[in-house]
């Protein structure tokens, strides 16, 4: 019992577990429809790209909130670019990677002018759940509850955009502000999840659970709400995992929702093992 | 009462290439119009045009008398099901509910009405398909998706309805219950523009023709627009017109797949002999 018990008894447990709940909520709303539109590169340029808008805020002397907002401005501004630049005839991969690449080395490049250049480089790469200070779970509660409370106002648009854009433009829907704003919720949930987990890392928050969630449910909402269980599931025995074994906490979340996904994967009614089953079975 | 559609001297296309040009015709009211061009002829170029989605460079475009944008609520469209991603998690209901979209704010839209509801279901029984309501549309036979797109168009209750071939690769049991299905909403009152290929059913079913290639080639009732020097004109001899005994039937080519294959081939046959057993006048 103790085993379950003891790492709630630490306040820094406790704040982790608080963050990780936030996160996984808004990174599972959008991680949907990151996971069916097939927006997982955009996902992972956005949390690169924020290192942008950190680093400045960092080297400016900025305290944590900061560098937060800094790093929405950067994921933000890349997703509307991102829009923009595919609008322009660009292939959208070729958009992603363009500015995935300059916008990452240039927060490199300036996070390499600070003193501790390698220290405060791995903290942006793989973040660090169990010291993130108050204002930070702040920051991630304001920025989850933004991305859940628009999505949850604009889903008809979001729906029907993603859906068929098309018929959505001719039935009046704003289809290219619609889809630059998804683009720029992936963004806010990409800078709520990247305290926690890092630039490198933020990937999976958004598409692990909401892939899992995909496996076995076929309707958005219930992706939705399966995917933030899942999430905090991954959060919860990551936290376990890292506390009893004493491994890095970031890391250990990530792992296990990919661990979660590939059990889905295998087990589900249409997984894996059954598919094989059935195959031998004939 | 406004003509369904007025179109003036219309020139438009995509990105500098000039897909329209010219383009005159008025559609009364009440009608049943069949749309019928080969590839690149401008035929969804006119329809994008006249649901707003492309910007005419030149000319007039009023729909139900007034501008495409205006009336966007009393139109319904019908896309190519290849046009939609069928891989995509939806319902059929949840498909459906998208021909209802109006612009509204606050929470409450994210629950459908009852009102919303029952007529939904409503335009789901009206195509046959209302016992699949909650099922994945991607799972769905190709002929049942596209009684949900028409449903999805339908749901409305639009006066002019605007189908891009909304029959290709249905079964010719499919084919004649989607035809029958719009005249029907024709004889209701309702405007109705069908993009088609198939010249037997435009033959068969429309008030009017409008054959279209880049500029309108010919306008009419298909008594007098259907003629072998017309389809040859317009499809620039891609169209094999045989003959046997008294009548005559055409063979079109298809939109979306490359001649020559033998399964389209015999599809185009049995379109053909729709044609041939409907034409007491030996005409084309």
């Amino acid at each position: 019992m103790e085993w379950f018990s003891d790492p709630w008894q630490h306040e820094f447990m406790q704040r982790a577990l608080l963050a990780g709940a936030l996160v996984a909520l808004a990174s599972s709303v959008v991680g949907a429809f990151v996971v069916i539109k097939g927006l997982a590169f955009l996902t992972d340029a956005v949390a690169h790209t924020s290192l942008a808008g950190a680093a400045i805020a960092f080297l400016a002397g900025g305290g944590s909130v900061a560098i937060s907002l800094g790093a929405a401005a950067a994921a933000g501004l890349t997703a509307v670019g991102v829009s923009i630049l595919t609008r322009a005839r660009l292939r959208e991969d070729t958009a992603i990677g363009l500015l995935f690449a300059a916008l990452f080395a240039f927060g490199i490049l300036l996070i390499s002018r600070a003193r501790n250049y390698t220290l405060e480089l791995s903290s942006f790469l793989v973040g660090n759940i169990l010291t993130v200070p108050t204002e930070d779970i702040i920051v991630m509660g304001a920025l989850s509850a933004v991305v859940v409370v628009i999505m949850l106002m604009f889903y008809r648009e979001m729906l029907f955009v993603a859906y068929d854009p098309t018929m959505a433009a001719a039935a009046g829907v704003p289809v290219a502000l619609v889809q630059t704003g998804l683009m720029v919720l992936v963004a806010l949930a990409a800078v709520a999840a990247f305290r926690l987990v890092g630039v490198v890392l933020v990937m999976a928050m958004l598409v692990a659970p909401a892939a899992t969630a995909a496996l076995i449910l076929r309707r958005v909402p219930l992706i939705m709400l399966a995917g933030a269980f899942f999430g905090v599931l991954s959060v919860v025995v990551g936290l376990y995992v890292s506390y009893h074994a004493d491994v890095a906490a970031g890391p250990s979340v990530v792992v296990t929702s990919v661990i979660l996904f590939l059990l889905v994967f295998v087990l589900s009614p249409r997984g894996l093992a059954p598919t094989i089953g059935r195959v031998f079975a004939r | 009462m406004a003509p369904a559609i007025e179109v003036k001297n219309l020139t438009t296309g995509y990105r500098g290439h000039t897909a329209l040009q010219d383009v005159s015709f008025s559609m009364p009211p009440g009608k049943f119009l069949g749309l019928l061009g080969p590839n690149g002829s401008g035929k969804s170029t006119l329809i994008k045009t006249l649901i707003g989605l492309l910007d005419p460079w030149e000319g007039e475009v009023s729909v139900l008398g007034e501008t495409p944008r205006a009336v966007r609520r009393r139109v319904g469209y019908m896309p190519q099901a290849e046009d939609i991603d069928w891989t995509f998690p939806a319902t059929v209901q949840e498909v459906v509910a998208m021909g209802l979209y109006r612009r509204t704010f606050g929470f409450s839209r994210f629950r459908r009405g009852r009102d919303e509801q029952d007529r939904i279901m409503a335009a789901l029984e009206r195509l046959s398909v209302d016992h699949l309501a909650d099922r994945q549309a991607g799972e769905l036979s190709g002929g049942q998706q596209r009684r949900v797109l028409c449903a999805r168009a339908l749901v409305k209750e639009p006066d002019l309805f605007l189908l891009d071939e909304p029959t290709a690769g249905l079964d010719a049991r499919s084919e004649e219950e989607m035809l029958d299905l719009l005249s029907e909403i024709a004889a209701d009152g309702a405007s109705i523009v069908l993009c088609t290929h198939d010249i037997g059913c435009a033959y068969e079913r429309c008030d009017l023709t409008l054959f279209l290639n880049r500029n309108v080639m010919t306008y009419g009732p298909p008594a007098v627009t259907i003629t072998e020097e017309m389809l040859n004109r317009t499809f620039e001899g891609h169209v094999l017109v045989m003959g046997s005994g008294g009548s005559r039937f055409a063979l079109a080519p298809h939109d979306h797949h490359e001649h020559g294959d033998s399964h389209e081939d015999h599809e185009h046959a049995q379109h053909s002999h729709a044609l041939h057993g409907h034409d007491e006048h030996g005409r084309v």
